[in-house]
């Protein structure tokens, strides 16, 4: 070996040195954790539903073999995380335990990694001022903290209590039928007088996120109930006049009862 | 197969954690029973330092990716329960493992006030269905679990091992359990003097004159090796460094009576499936 095979050696690992020591450095000065952008708009429903899609993509799509795990650890992480995909499949078609999997997945990611806490949970359905708050907003705390009390006899319950079960007249309909109107579930929140915790308006707003992202929309809830069943069809096919993108749905409520 | 609950009454060090480790771990090692240990204490890390260093370089590298992944520990498990995935086999999935199909611990170190509030509600129904799955389920009861709770958890124990000291407070303070709670009198049970000193007075014999038991109760000596081990997280090496030892040995005792107190629970549990 020559002197310039030698010098050549001591070049190649000199180099190979100082690109290890770049790489090294470059790793330590990356940032460490994906920190979430807070502006107005973060804690908004649409915002959150966002981000739940995008992290429970990334928690059954994360390459497990690339995390470096053992054998051990590998099997229980594959064994979890099919439980999971197979829960996120089960709630689509209406399995309420896998809702109740997953819902509780989705409580856990709101609160522990997106931060949500008792003051910005408003931001997405204004709890603390009930004027704002829509029909929806108080249908939803309404038949939550019924759950609560009477599981799936909530509607039920509601129904009874208030007896909402009876025909009315409502403004553009010539006969009278069986309804439940808005002003009538603002009468009803406004009676109630509920007092909410952190964890129940969590668990209302996981609901609505849920209800949008696997469930059933606003239905969602009410189909759950112990209650004859839940129907919807568009009113275009059998009353012409109304608009026919208006989609009428009826809650069948001991048999003859529609909402 | 069979419960095994560890409860002691009221406050006192009385070293029921170090003895459950003790034992458990021994029959891991030396018997081939699939093992569980539940730790029903709030955010514990007791069991933790016993068998696991922290490691650093996992959690600084991968910490972000470990994240992406559902709730684990009994956190996780109550959550399944809850969402009425009762599989036995489940309960797997949520465990750490100390010896691979024979000693798995399941207890949480990162779980929310409100999480820990609904995990007591679950804890029983997690013992039920873990004795389907392991041969033996060893649950560390915390006293803080409330009156029902714990008084659940101990209806479901085929053996209960009061973990006692060598305190006449701790002592009293269990003759007045025994003689109230129903459950101590229908139940097996083997009191256990934790951090057992041979000097003492209060020895095995007078302590069990004392609490008025029939049958000698159990003990478990102070050992300095081993409690350091249970601070290093060499619990398991201790004992497998132990296997053999010669009689003359300073920690012969402690091994000797972790071994009689380990094949006295095992003698017990047989008598009872024996008498079912």
């Amino acid at each position: 070996m020559n002197v310039t095979n030698i010098l050549l050696t001591f070049v190649v690992l000199i180099l190979a040195g100082v690109l290890i020591r770049y790489f090294i450095q470059k790793n330590k000065n990356a940032p460490q954790e994906e920190t979430i952008d807070v502006d107005d708009k973060t804690y908004t429903i649409e915002k959150m539903t966002e981000f739940i899609k995008k992290r429970l993509d990334e928690i059954t799509k994360v390459n497990l073999y690339d995390i470096g795990l053992s054998e051990e650890e590998l099997k229980r992480r594959k064994a979890k995380k099919y439980e999971l995909k197979k829960a996120l499949k089960g709630c689509t078609y209406g399995d309420v335990n896998d809702k109740k999997y997953v819902k509780e997945l989705i409580y856990d990611l709101l609160f522990k990694e997106y931060g949500v806490t008792e003051v910005n949970i408003s931001k997405s359905i204004p709890f603390d001022i009930p004027s704002l708050l829509t029909s929806q907003d108080k249908f939803d705390i309404l038949i939550y903290m019924y759950k609560k009390d009477f599981g799936y006899e909530a509607l039920t319950q509601i129904i009874k209590k208030y007896n909402l079960a009876t025909l009315k007249y409502v403004a553009g309909e010539a006969k009278p039928c069986y309804v439940i109107t808005k002003e009538e579930i603002d009468e009803i929140f406004e009676k109630e007088n509920l007092t909410l915790t952190f964890q129940d308006k969590l668990n209302v707003l996981v609901q609505r996120i849920y209800q949008h992202y696997k469930g059933y929309s606003s239905i969602d809830e009410i189909r759950d109930m112990n209650i004859d069943g839940v129907s919807g069809r568009s009113i275009w096919t059998s009353r012409k006049f109304l608009k026919s993108s208006c989609t009428n749905r009826w809650r069948l409520f001991k048999s003859n009862y529609r909402t | 197969m069979a419960i095994v609950s560890f409860w002691s009454n009221g406050k006192g060090e009385t070293g029921k954690t170090a003895s459950l480790v003790a034992i458990t771990t021994f029959l891991a090692i030396q018997h081939n029973y699939k093992i569980l240990i539940l730790d029903t204490k709030y955010n514990d890390y007791s069991y933790q330092d016993c068998y696991w260093q922290e490691d650093k370089t996992i959690s600084l590298i991968h910490k972000e990716r470990l994240q992406a992944n559902v709730a684990s520990g009994i956190t996780g498990l109550a959550k399944a329960i809850l969402s009425n995935k009762t599989s036995p086999e489940i309960i797997t999935n949520y465990t750490r493992i100390v010896f691979k199909d024979r000693l798995e611990l399941l207890t949480d170190t990162d779980a929310q006030m409100s999480d820990y509030e609904i995990n007591k509600k679950v804890f029983k129904d997690i013992a039920k269905i873990a004795s389907k799955y392991y041969d033996l389920v060893f649950i560390d009861i915390d006293n803080g679990l409330g009156e029902n709770i714990i008084n659940s958890l101990l209806e479901i124990s085929d053996l209960i091992i009061p973990s006692l000291s060598q305190k006449i407070r701790v002592l009293n303070n269990y003759l007045n359990e025994k003689e109230t709670n129903m459950i101590l009198r229908d139940k097996a049970v083997i009191p256990l003097l934790g951090r057992y000193d041979k000097n003492s007075k209060y020895s095995i014999k007078n302590v069990s004159r004392y609490i008025k038991e029939r049958e000698k109760a159990c003990a478990i000596p102070y050992n300095t090796l081993f409690f350091e081990a249970c601070n290093e997280g060499t619990v398991d090496d201790f004992f497998i460094k132990f296997r053999k030892i010669n009689p003359k040995d300073k920690n012969a005792l402690f091994i000797e009576e972790v071994k009689n107190t380990a094949e006295r629970i095992i003698y017990k549990l047989q008598e009872l499936q024996m008498r079912m």
